[in-house]
């Protein structure tokens, strides 16, 4: 089922008096329970991408469908609420609230929902814990976390709303090989188990086998999609 | 709610020295506020104590040909009220009118003392309050403390003087006053007059000459019955004398129709048509006589006694008054019951207007008013500074919470929760700190209260609103301050609110 349809989507800058074309007619969709990269070099307009499907910035012209719904309709508030029901995210720099703890962190955005039992909320954040494999650090707080146990965090947070899909930029690019790795393969195994669609933005081969499909974006625009494998072997440096 | 409170409070942990810096920002604040508010408080309530329940009431009737509202404390004749029968007839039946007294007020000439020494354009003038004595104290709460000498009793007549008004005139005319029948008291007399007391000069008795507007005035003879200080406000009251009102209307010719047109014998007629030189004479210090007996003697008591014999003449006007102090049951109903009476007055042609005590007391309320204007800016000063740091500070620290503001956004926190969250963070400090602030303050009022330090001029004695420095702290004060601080923080949390309103889900990662 298609889930995200992107059509003819632009996104200019203003930079003093210049303008700058991040997106130029991008196209393309997204079916339910994808686990697809969005891969560029620095500066191709993958991040504005992501940005524009999880409703954080606004595309210049163009259309953006989610479940159906053009997102350029709604209203901050829509919006707001589009992004708490529907959308997780993890960011490249993790992004953690500092004066929550690991459990708060994942529990901030069921609480913002407002309207679960407690104890639903207890047992939906203990049982995402255990799967990002943090049950030891429960009450730590984002300073006492290494990195990669912080994205971790930022992983189950984006998860504990069971958004439809959750997107991730660069999710590897702060952590070493094996830790981004781990990551990946812990996104892959969520999106195995919940159905969950999964965008994530990379520009680094290794974790691009993790990928069902590979959208290739340069200079903003959408360059032929190909498969992964040929991505990683061409040897043209993502 | 749970949410916010922790991360508000959590925030606030973690950012201690800004917090600090906000907290004594706020303690400070409530402090200035508590004390400032407590002065305020107390200047009002002392005034209120002192003037209305010790010298003025609530309101004041005189005439409506009466112009200037001020009549209290300006030297200009007093009109009399005409229709006073109407007046007490009104003020009787008003609900509200818990107690009046009658009175007269003006300027007297005294012309026994100094006038022989000093050229007659540098006259020693008295201001005098005619009154009947025993309502007067009952009225205003026993206000009189009398030092030397009594008071006077029921029909008697005589002169109370304000203790400064006697060291006034013996500053100026070097005769010190003594209250009939009593001897020098050591104890009250300033150092110089001490040192020459030997050769002191004193008197007992005055002869005054009211000022009036047709300078129609009677020449009257006064014997100083008692020295006497206001219990409050002295410094303020300082010159005003008390007397009884038989001679205060004998001294500014309120006589009926009947006493003007008596006749007199020949001999009185004789005494009545003397030249300015020969009265001289008889109010020279040797034609007086001082001590016992000198009642029976040459007063006006005797003067009229003869002439009542005749059957001419009844008395001075019974129901002359040019002024009437006029007490409430309570402060809050003074503008209805003003209102009411002025167009009762108005409406029955009644020769009255009433007038608010502020109005009547004149520049005493105007410079009370100053001090109350003063203090408040001093308090907003306050309040302003406070405010435009502490929104310094919490815009710093918006700014520098940009990206947190922004992930929350991201992940779907709405504006109303980050609008909540940095208001919880302020209202926190506030309550916190200016809680603190709000003790201190009312401990340091309370302190400070304790302290009776005692005004030594007019001016603090005004800014005091007592003798006493007696600023209050009570509940309404209290709750006064409270919402001041509530208001301070509401706006110094304004723009920051509105800065981090503007944070978009965007800075979440546009800023790494």
């Amino acid at each position: 089922m298609r889930q995200i349809e992107i059509t003819q989507v632009t996104k200019n800058y203003r930079l003093g008096k210049t303008t700058i074309q991040a997106l130029k007619g991008v196209n393309f969709t997204v079916e339910e329970g994808e686990f697809l990269s969005v891969v560029g070099a620095s500066g191709s307009g993958k991040t504005t991408l992501l940005n524009i499907i999880g409703c954080i910035d606004a595309a210049s012209e163009g259309s953006v469908k989610i479940d159906g719904i053009e997102i350029k309709r709604l209203n901050d508030n829509e919006l707001t609420d589009l992004r708490l029901r529907k959308i997780g995210f993890i960011f490249q720099t993790f992004n953690l609230i500092p004066v929550l703890n690991v459990f708060e962190n994942i529990e901030f955005p069921l609480l913002l929902m407002n309207h679960l039992p407690k104890k639903a909320v207890v047992s939906r954040v203990n049982a995402l814990i255990e799967q990002v494999g943090l049950t030891d650090f429960v009450r730590h707080k984002p300073a006492e976390l290494s990195g990669g146990q912080r994205q971790r965090v930022a992983i189950a947070r984006s998860l504990v709303t069971n958004p439809a899909i959750v997107l991730a930029d660069e999710p590897t690019a702060n952590l070493d090989t094996e830790t981004g790795n781990s990551i990946l393969a812990l996104m892959k195994a969520i999106n195995m188990r919940e159905k969950s669609t999964f965008i994530f933005s990379t520009h680094d081969p290794e974790v691009l086998k993790y990928a069902d499909r590979i959208v290739n974006i340069r200079d903003g625009r959408v360059v032929n999609p190909e498969p992964p494998v040929a991505l990683c072997l061409d040897g043209r440096g993502y | 709610m749970g949410l916010l409170i922790k991360i508000a409070f959590r925030n606030l942990l973690r950012h201690k020295g800004r917090s600090l810096v906000i907290g004594a920002i706020l303690f400070a604040g409530a402090l200035v506020m508590s004390l400032g508010n407590g002065i305020i408080s107390g200047m009002e309530k002392g005034l209120e104590a002192n003037i209305i329940h010790q010298w003025t009431g609530h309101l004041i009737i005189m005439s409506s040909r009466q112009t200037n509202d001020d009549a209290l404390f300006s030297p200009k004749p007093m009109k009399v009220i005409r229709h006073y029968p109407q007046v007490e007839t009104a003020l009787r039946n008003d609900r509200n009118v818990r107690a009046f007294l009658p009175a007269t007020k003006g300027l007297v000439m005294v012309l026994n003392i100094g006038a022989r020494k000093r050229a007659a354009e540098h006259p020693v003038l008295s201001m005098l309050l005619g009154v009947d004595f025993q309502h007067y104290r009952k009225m205003f709460n026993n206000s009189v403390s009398l030092l030397e000498g009594s008071g006077l009793g029921p029909d008697e007549k005589g002169l109370l003087v304000n203790v400064y008004e006697r060291k006034k005139i013996y500053e100026s005319e070097n005769t010190w006053l003594l209250p009939l029948g009593t001897g020098l008291n050591r104890s009250k007399m300033p150092p110089d007059a001490l040192s020459e007391i030997d050769t002191l000069e004193t008197a007992s008795s005055l002869v005054l000459m009211g000022i009036g507007d047709d300078n129609s005035a009677l020449d009257v003879f006064a014997h100083v019955k008692g020295i006497y200080e206001f219990k409050a406000l002295n410094l303020l009251f300082k010159e005003i004398n008390l007397i009884d009102l038989e001679s205060f209307r004998e001294c500014f010719d309120y006589v009926t129709r009947a006493e003007s047109q008596t006749a007199v014998s020949k001999e009185n007629s004789e005494i009545l048509d003397a030249t300015e030189e020969s009265l001289m004479h008889y109010f020279s210090k040797t034609a007086l006589i001082e001590g016992p007996g000198l009642e029976t003697d040459l007063g006006t008591d005797a003067l009229k006694k003869e002439v009542d014999t005749g059957g001419m003449i009844t008395a001075t006007a019974h129901d002359a008054y040019n002024l009437i102090f006029v007490k409430l049951h309570h402060g809050q109903i003074l503008e209805a019951t003003l209102h009411n009476l002025n167009n009762r007055f108005q409406s029955n042609g009644t020769d009255a207007r009433a007038v608010s005590w502020r109005k009547a007391i004149g520049y005493i309320s105007d410079i009370s008013l100053l001090f109350r204007i003063a203090l408040n800016i001093f308090v907003f000063f306050i309040f302003f500074v406070a405010v435009i740091i502490i929104i310094n500070t919490l815009t710093l620290n918006t700014l520098e919470r940009t990206p947190e503001i922004g992930t929350m956004r991201a992940i779907g926190a709405p504006k109303r929760f980050i609008t909540r969250m940095l208001i919880l963070e302020t209202l926190f400090l506030a309550c916190l700190f200016g809680s603190l602030g709000l003790i201190s303050g009312s401990l340091l009022t309370l302190f400070l209260s304790g302290l009776d330090l005692a005004a030594s001029n007019e001016m603090m004695s005004l800014a005091f609103g007592g003798d006493t420095f007696c600023p209050v702290m009570d509940l309404n004060g209290m709750t006064h301050v409270f919402i001041q601080l509530t208001v301070v923080t509401l706006m110094a949390v304004l723009y920051p609110v509105h800065l981090a309103k503007k944070v978009s889900p965007l800075d979440a990662v546009a800023r790494d």
